[in-house]
């Protein structure tokens, strides 16, 4: 095994204990809990905008930058905190492996969450009498913003003690709320990119229109969203690479 | 400083390079005349805070210990060593590179660093083969078996090591920093947490991993450990060396301190009317059941006392120093090099 993948396999082995499990599993599941709590007063004509609300709403800009910024801020975080980071950087492996490997490690654990909270909103949503096509849209965007946030957050908590706490901050504050009031911003929040690679991709019978209220000025398509991901991931990975290496290992 | 002649054990080195023996060292008793490891006018600060203060020494095959009380500048010098640390001044050598510039000299180093710093979800099997993969090395179930009965680790080897005591968090990290067969081992306070036992597990193994001619530097605040381990040693005191060489030569240095002494006795009357006669002798008190003897040369009384106790027929059931706290004689040594 490469250290690459060793590095990865560990990592996500790190943020998956029980306790985290549990935790993220259930946030991951209130946005279909909301929906079935709802749609017992809706008529089923509403249900297309319920869905729509409730994916914008707790899914992708709670549910999903939560677990990813709190799971990301860790990766290599903890690894500071709990001072094992020297276990990974004294090892002729270049820094640029550790990085990309935390980062993958973070998106593919966060993003785990994501498959199971959209698989639990489409199931739910199925059994409402809507169709099973949403999930795939879902999935893709919930994957990228994923991708986003574990880019970011690894980097921050690489450099921040509390890069959970600036990610909340940025989360509730920036993106719940400046954004909300400034539309002209929504193409720095990074849950409103992946869901408009959503919103992209959604079936045509789907309304798609109960989502572009919080999307803002700027709805990227899919392509547009692929391309920020990576390139926000390029850069993040690319700086964390030079701060392990020109900084002290502890 | 305290000049001593280096003595470094003369097994050859592992890359073909042969230990230095007394005649062929450096007058510099903290350089080794061919060196594996080569640390040249290094310092680091934090802020205001001066940790290391231009530490030039070398070490070659074999053990060196590195002592000096808590806080003295050991682990920041063991960090810099290893890379982890970047120095303020000064550069370090292992092999010939500068492991910060060149990450494949870490093939050849194995690290065991002081803090409590393992993964604790991981068990020692996994944390082993984990250290093998990083380091692009044999993870095969046999590599990571050998690595693992070198510590002795094998019936715990598959419990989580959140599980372990300290001592067996210590053995498992000594694990994993073997498994790559490193020619050169950095140790720091390997032997913290340990018990008995296991200490003379861990030492028995420095000696072995010595004799296959590896470079091994083992830190500690404890001297009587270090001698257990090895004659050479580099001793550090407020970022700085203190004393280098010959252990014995710096426990010699050490006994022309004053020091206070508690000696229990049967009768302690006796024993202190007979130290009356030892020039060494500054002062003696009176405590419940036994002395507090004040001595200039601390050898000389502890030859003196044997010799009182058979002549007198008094039995000394206690000899203690009670002020000789490492730092104090490092502070000592330090002031004769100033």
């Amino acid at each position: 095994m490469t250290p690459f993948l060793a590095i990865v396999g560990v990592t996500a082995r790190q943020l998956t204990g029980r306790s985290r499990l549990i935790g993220f599993g259930l946030l991951s599941l209130v946005p279909a809990l909301l929906l079935m709590v709802t749609a017992r007063s809706a008529l089923p004509a509403a249900l297309d905008l319920e869905l729509g609300v409730l994916l914008v709403v707790p899914f992708f800009s709670l549910v999903i930058p939560i677990t990813s910024l709190i799971l990301a801020s860790s990766a290599l975080g903890d690894e500071r905190r709990d001072k094992t980071l020297s276990f990974l950087v004294l090892r002729p492996i270049r820094h640029l492996e550790i990085a990309a490997a935390k980062t993958v490690a973070s998106a593919l654990v966060s993003s785990g969450f994501a498959v199971f909270g959209a698989l639990a909103l489409s199931v739910t949503w199925l059994a409402l009498g809507g169709t099973i096509d949403v999930f795939l849209p879902i999935v893709m965007g919930a994957t990228l913003a994923c991708v986003m946030y574990s880019a970011v957050f690894v980097l921050l908590g690489n450099v921040l003690a509390r890069a959970t706490l600036v990610g909340l901050i940025y989360v509730l504050l920036f993106e719940a709320s400046i954004v909300g009031g400034f539309s002209r911003l929504a193409g720095a929040s990074l849950w409103r990119i992946g869901l408009g690679a959503t919103v992209d991709t959604l079936p045509t019978h789907f309304p798609a229109r109960a989502l572009l209220g919080p999307l803002g000025d700027w709805i990227p398509s899919l392509g547009s969203a692929v391309i920020v991901a990576c390139t926000i991931a390029v850069l993040t990975i690319s700086m964390c690479t030079l701060l392990l290496k020109r900084t002290d290992a502890i | 400083m305290v000049t001593t002649q280096v003595h470094v054990p003369a097994a050859a080195g592992r890359d073909g390079t042969t230990a230095p023996t007394g005649s062929t060292a450096p007058r510099d008793p903290s350089r080794v005349a061919q060196p594996t490891v080569a640390v040249h006018g290094v310092s680091k600060w934090f802020g205001t805070k001066v940790a290391v203060s231009d530490v030039t020494c070398s070490f070659g095959p074999g053990i060196t210990g590195v002592l000096g009380p808590n806080g003295a500048g050991k682990t920041t010098l063991l960090r810099i060593i290893t890379g982890m640390l970047r120095p303020s001044e000064g550069s370090v050598s292992i092999f010939g590179s500068d492991p910060r510039k060149d990450p494949s000299v870490y093939r050849r180093i194995g690290f065991v660093p002081e803090d409590d710093a393992v993964y604790g979800h991981l068990s020692t099997r996994e944390l082993v083969r984990y250290a093998a993969q990083l380091s692009r090395c044999d993870a095969s179930d046999q590599a990571v078996n050998a690595a693992i009965a070198r510590v002795n680790m094998q019936a715990a080897a598959d419990r989580p090591i959140a599980q372990y005591s300290k001592g067996m968090r210590q053995r498992a990290k000594v694990a994993a920093a073997l498994v790559n067969n490193p020619d050169f081992l950095v140790l720091d306070e390997p032997l913290n947490g340990a018990d008995p036992a296991q200490r003379a597990v861990l030492i028995g193994l420095f000696h072995d991993l010595a004799a296959e001619g590896r470079t091994v530097i083992v830190s500690s605040h404890v001297l009587a450990e270090v001698e257990r381990m090895t004659d050479r040693v580099i001793t550090i005191l407020d970022g700085k060396v203190a004393a280098a060489g010959n252990i014995r030569a710096i426990r010699a240095a050490m006994s022309h301190i004053p020091h206070k002494v508690r000696i229990d006795a049967d009768d302690p009357r006796v024993i202190a009317k007979a130290l009356l006669d030892v020039p060494a002798i500054i002062g003696i008190h009176f405590l419940d059941g036994g002395l507090e003897v004040e001595t200039s040369n601390l050898a000389a009384l502890g030859t003196a006392l044997p010799a009182i106790s058979v002549e007198h027929s008094v039995r000394v059931t206690r000899f203690e120093p009670v002020d000789v706290s490492l730092e104090s004689v490092f502070r000592h040594l330090l002031s004769i090099r100033r």
